[in-house]
């Protein structure tokens, strides 16, 4: 009778022991398992259930070769490839450039974060993974636009205090805040205000998302909210196609409703009724 | 009069004998002998297990100088934080290497020493003010953990805050 072999032996899972050295390595698990995770296969599946599908392939360094022992039974195993990893480390430019100097805890950066002015995010979010992480906590965003928050009275509503609480869409709202009440970036934006694109051709192929108008010394100005018309997976500035649940979108603190919008404006010296147009393409 | 003195214990075993007053700038050993009720006429030595001797000294030098400055006003979260009001003084103290700098805004943490949390910090903030990521890296001999498409896309994302 001919031995079977299982469809699990099969799988990259069991590929034999893994060492400390691939687990501490690892990139993907940061958190410590819990003692009673001591199977093999266990870490494996759980380390592999955190990749996307892509990592997968790229992490699994091992071929299938077939092989046929004196009674003739055939089974497949795992022989685990090291030219492929050797590949990457040398032509990729994707590797980490440099491991020289040193690695400061979470807190150091946290505590300094309070202490950073705006036009020195990008610079703070770039020394470093951990100052990054502090980058893209709520507490860093909500301390920014506490310690610039001042009245302005053109200051949209959605972008006051008592409306900025969530974390949702949290950085987005605090520089869009700042630069209604940071001198500095308000001053910026001036040049940018007097040189808008005034052609209306860079509308073409955006839906009206939403429309408003206001009453502005005397005249009325409307506003349409033009979203450009892209793929649903282009829609987010990430490339991951795992859908994010509700929680994760609430708590995004990166997200941007507002991305890849454009505002067309119209000042007329009447009110006029608008047509529907939410939802039309230009 | 003279004022009573207080052991502190660094991580590294080495004891130092300061002012109780002096001690008493960090919040840390001032709720400590408080809520142990330790006399200022006892022996008792205070361990302060996550301060080495080299910062314990440097954290002693600074309480010394500022022994009798205000008491800093409450933090208000709510307020820009000034960077541009650090004294002479504490610059030239503050002319340490990175590590240290960096131990010392640890062990001000730690030992909830406002003052010295404040001046520490705000030499961090204004090193890293005006460099690109790389200089700063140098600066404070820190790890780049960044691949470069990684360190790209930090950079494209914070573009809003850049100066044209």
């Amino acid at each position: 009778m001919v031995h079977r072999k299982t469809g699990k032996s099969r799988s990259a899972k069991s590929l034999g022991d893994i060492t400390l050295n691939d687990f501490a390595n690892s990139t993907v698990c940061k958190n410590r398992l819990k003692k009673s995770t001591n199977n093999v296969n266990k870490v494996l599946k759980k380390l592999e259930e955190e990749k996307s599908w892509d990592e997968k392939t790229d992490d699994f360094e091992g071929d299938f070769v077939q092989e046929i022992d004196e009674d003739g039974n055939i089974s497949y195993v795992i022989r685990k490839t090291e030219s492929r990893r050797r590949r990457k480390t040398a032509s990729s430019s994707e590797e980490v450039k440099e491991n020289i100097g040193r690695d400061y805890p979470i807190d150091i950066w946290f505590l300094v974060s309070e202490y950073i002015q705006p036009e020195d995010v990008g610079r703070f979010a770039g020394i470093c993974k951990t100052s990054f992480e502090v980058v893209c906590t709520a507490k860093f965003w909500f301390s920014l636009y506490r310690r610039y928050y001042c009245n302005v009275t053109n200051m949209p509503e959605k972008l006051q205090p008592e409306c900025l609480v969530r974390k949702y869409s949290l950085r987005t709202s605090v520089i869009r805040a700042l630069h209604y009440m940071y001198t500095p970036f308000v001053n910026k934006l001036k040049p940018v205000l007097a040189t808008m694109d005034k052609h209306p051709d860079i509308l073409k192929r955006r839906q009206c998302d939403s429309l408003w108008q206001q009453k502005q010394k005397g005249q009325w100005v409307f506003y349409f909210k033009m979203r450009e018309k892209r793929n649903s997976f282009l829609q987010h500035s990430r490339t991951d196609f795992k859908k994010p649940d509700l929680l994760e979108i609430l708590d995004d603190v990166s997200a941007n409703p507002d991305e890849h919008c454009k505002i067309l404006q119209v000042t007329c010296k009447h009110f006029i009724r608008i047509p529907p147009v939410i939802g039309r393409y230009k | 009069m003279e004022m009573p003195n207080i052991k502190l214990q660094s991580s590294d075993g080495e004891t130092f004998e300061v002012d109780v007053e002096i001690a008493k700038c960090s919040v840390t050993i001032k709720t400590m002998l408080e809520d142990l009720g330790m006399d200022d006429e006892e022996e008792e030595v205070v361990p302060l297990p996550n301060v080495n001797s080299a910062i314990l000294r440097k954290v002693i030098q600074w309480a010394t100088y500022h022994k009798d400055d205000p008491p800093p006003p409450e933090d208000d979260e709510n307020k820009e934080k000034r960077t541009d009001d650090i004294s002479s003084w504490d610059a030239d103290f503050l002319k340490v290497d990175q590590g240290t700098l960096f131990e010392l805004i640890l062990a001000a943490n730690y030992l909830d020493i406002k003052g010295l949390l404040d001046v520490t910090c705000k030499t961090v903030a204004n090193m890293i003010k005006g460099k690109a990521p790389e200089e700063i890296r140098k600066t404070f001999n820190i790890k780049n953990d960044f691949t470069a498409s990684e360190e790209e896309q930090v950079r494209k994302e914070n573009e809003w805050c850049e100066e044209k």
